[in-house]
């Protein structure tokens, strides 16, 4: 099972990704072994790579962006993996070579950011490609309101496929989901910035975000304008609620009646 | 036969120890035992989600969107239990820490558990679990810092007694977190024992430029009870290594720099 680590992306901020070449239990089969840390990224028609050197067992080591300035394109989105063998240059579909796996919990890193005034934030995360053309189905309920705060949804993709889609983002209120407040352009194999303020939208409001062609891991970053403080959070799925059962199905009803709410205007 | 040999292996891990066991009686509603704080410094806030509205159900019926939260201090002590109604198709914060009796302390657990489930999700076999998002006010912050729940880790049943429900084995077993602790920073690892039963804690701390154990700071753990380990790197990153009989100790890590909070789940 393929999976990655994003550097991060936010206004403001430069991110950091701090590996770990250690099990996150000891009972799920742990396979010492010296790995290989890699950056990719796309260039829209190939997944390239470089490598960042070996990690031994037991070792740690955090990239900050500045760290591959010089060895990726300033616009690019790098994704760091850690793998076994190394990754090749270049390829048509993102790498496939064998990861550590656990479950109890995932194999994570943490991916952090930095602002301009020298506070950190950060979350345990790696990011899985996400099938194509997929979708996205997210309640904003982590938007913060005071004055001097920003909010942003920061869009993180990847797919097996090196091409750089396009997709639409709307952004609704829940309680009226007929009438549009935003629309934006996000784009696969990359972190897309998507402001929340400036919608009239009120603490008491349910920002319903909808994405029809395009899968993400929302994150929801809110920061004081002069970066002093900072927040950052993923939600789940909102069906992830539900359990046991055909959880698969509440998935589709879910989504199901929130795309048609919205298709309805 | 190495498949056979790995499986033997592992079963000592897996063999009916789930991470959390269904409930006693299917249909009843699930939730995580969120973590409370309470202080001068300290506020606890929840977002209320209107799951019913959400699959577009009771939408004209009010008593749908009920929930309870049952609050409990650090041993697990139920200390009290609110009911609130969630608004439909719109956010409700909940200021946690003000439900909280002031005799209840400065840390504690709470679940937050749904009157009805949509009959779309129990016509599938399926019920609500509440594993939704809290956020931390540290020292009157002009941002919360918020973090989601993940475990099914308590029931409320018909009577009203809470189950809890999270899986433990006869093994002890490590949690080792991936997260690196600072120099410069400090930090409190928060443990939440959601068994039915006591547990020992232990909260190894080790360097991680070698995997030496600096310390180690353990706890009994009652039922539902929680603890907050304090970790002060000096001079050289760290990282902690929690041993228990829960089948996944997934701590909450909070750390602090210069008066500011971060939270995160481990």
């Amino acid at each position: 099972m393929a999976y990655f680590f994003p550097i991060l992306k936010a206004p403001g901020c430069s991110g950091w990704t701090t590996v770990y070449n250690f099990s996150p239990n000891n009972w799920e089969g742990e396979k010492p072994a010296t790995r290989n840390i890699s950056a990719l990224w796309s260039d829209g028609v190939s997944w390239r790579s470089h490598s960042l050197g070996q990690l031994e067992y037991g070792q740690t080591r955090r990239i900050p962006a500045s760290e591959l300035a010089e060895m990726t394109p300033e616009e690019s989105q790098v994704f760091l993996s850690l793998t076994d063998v190394p990754i090749p240059p270049t390829a048509s579909s993102l790498a496939e070579a064998a990861m550590p796996f656990t479950s109890y919990p995932n194999w994570r890193a943490t991916l952090g950011l930095t602002s301009e005034s020298g506070t950190e934030v950060a979350y345990q995360g790696e990011i899985h490609p996400f099938p194509m053309p997929g979708s996205l189905l997210t309640f904003g309920h982590l938007q913060q309101f005071a004055a001097d705060i920003e909010n942003y949804l920061l869009f993180v993709n990847i797919e097996r496929n090196p091409a750089i889609r396009v997709g639409k983002l709307e952004i609704r209120n829940a309680a009226e989901p007929e009438k549009l407040a935003r629309e934006v352009e996000v784009r696969s194999n990359s972190i897309s910035f998507v402001s929340l303020d400036g919608l009239g939208f009120t603490e008491s409001d349910l920002p319903l975000i909808l994405c029809k062609g395009m899968s993400a891991i929302p994150l929801y970053f809110s920061r004081t304008k002069d970066g002093a403080f900072l927040s950052l959070e993923h939600t789940h799925p909102p069906a992830s609620s539900v359990v046991y059962g055909k959880q698969l199905d509440a998935h589709k009803h879910l989504k199901k009646i929130w795309f048609s709410k919205a298709a309805a205007a | 036969m190495k498949s056979i040999v790995d499986r033997l292996v592992r079963a000592k891990w897996s063999f009916m120890q789930p991470l959390a066991h269904y409930p006693s009686q299917a249909g009843v509603p699930v939730s995580d035992l969120f973590v409370w704080r309470k202080s001068e410094d300290w506020e606890t806030y929840f977002e209320l989600t209107d799951m019913t509205g959400m699959y577009d159900e009771g939408v004209a019926s009010e008593n749908t969107r009920a929930v309870e939260v049952i609050l409990f201090d650090i041993q697990g002590h139920e200390v009290g239990r609110e009911r609130i109604m969630s608004p439909l198709h719109r956010r409700s914060v909940i200021d946690v820490s003000a439900l909280v009796p002031s005799v209840a302390g400065e840390l504690g657990t709470f679940c937050v558990l749904h009157d009805a489930t949509p009959e779309s999700v129990a016509s599938i076999g399926s019920s609500l679990s509440e594993r939704g998002y809290i956020s931390f006010r540290y020292k009157q912050a002009p941002l919360r810092s918020y973090v989601h729940g993940n475990l099914n880790a308590a029931s409320r049943l018909p009577d009203g007694r809470v189950e809890r429900l999270a899986g433990s084995g006869l093994l002890e077993r490590e949690f080792r977190l991936q997260h690196e602790l600072r120099p410069g920073f400090e930090y409190e690892i928060g443990v939440v024992n959601a068994s039915g039963k006591t547990q020992t804690i232990h909260c190894d701390v080790l360097a991680v430029v070698d995997g030496r154990r600096i310390e180690t700071l353990s706890v009994k753990l009652p039922s539902g009870g929680v603890h907050a380990f304090p970790v002060k790197p000096h001079g050289t990153s760290q990282r902690i290594v929690i041993r228990s009989r829960l089948v996944m100790a997934r701590p909450l890590v909070f750390s602090f720099k210069d008066d500011k909070l971060a939270v995160l789940h481990g």
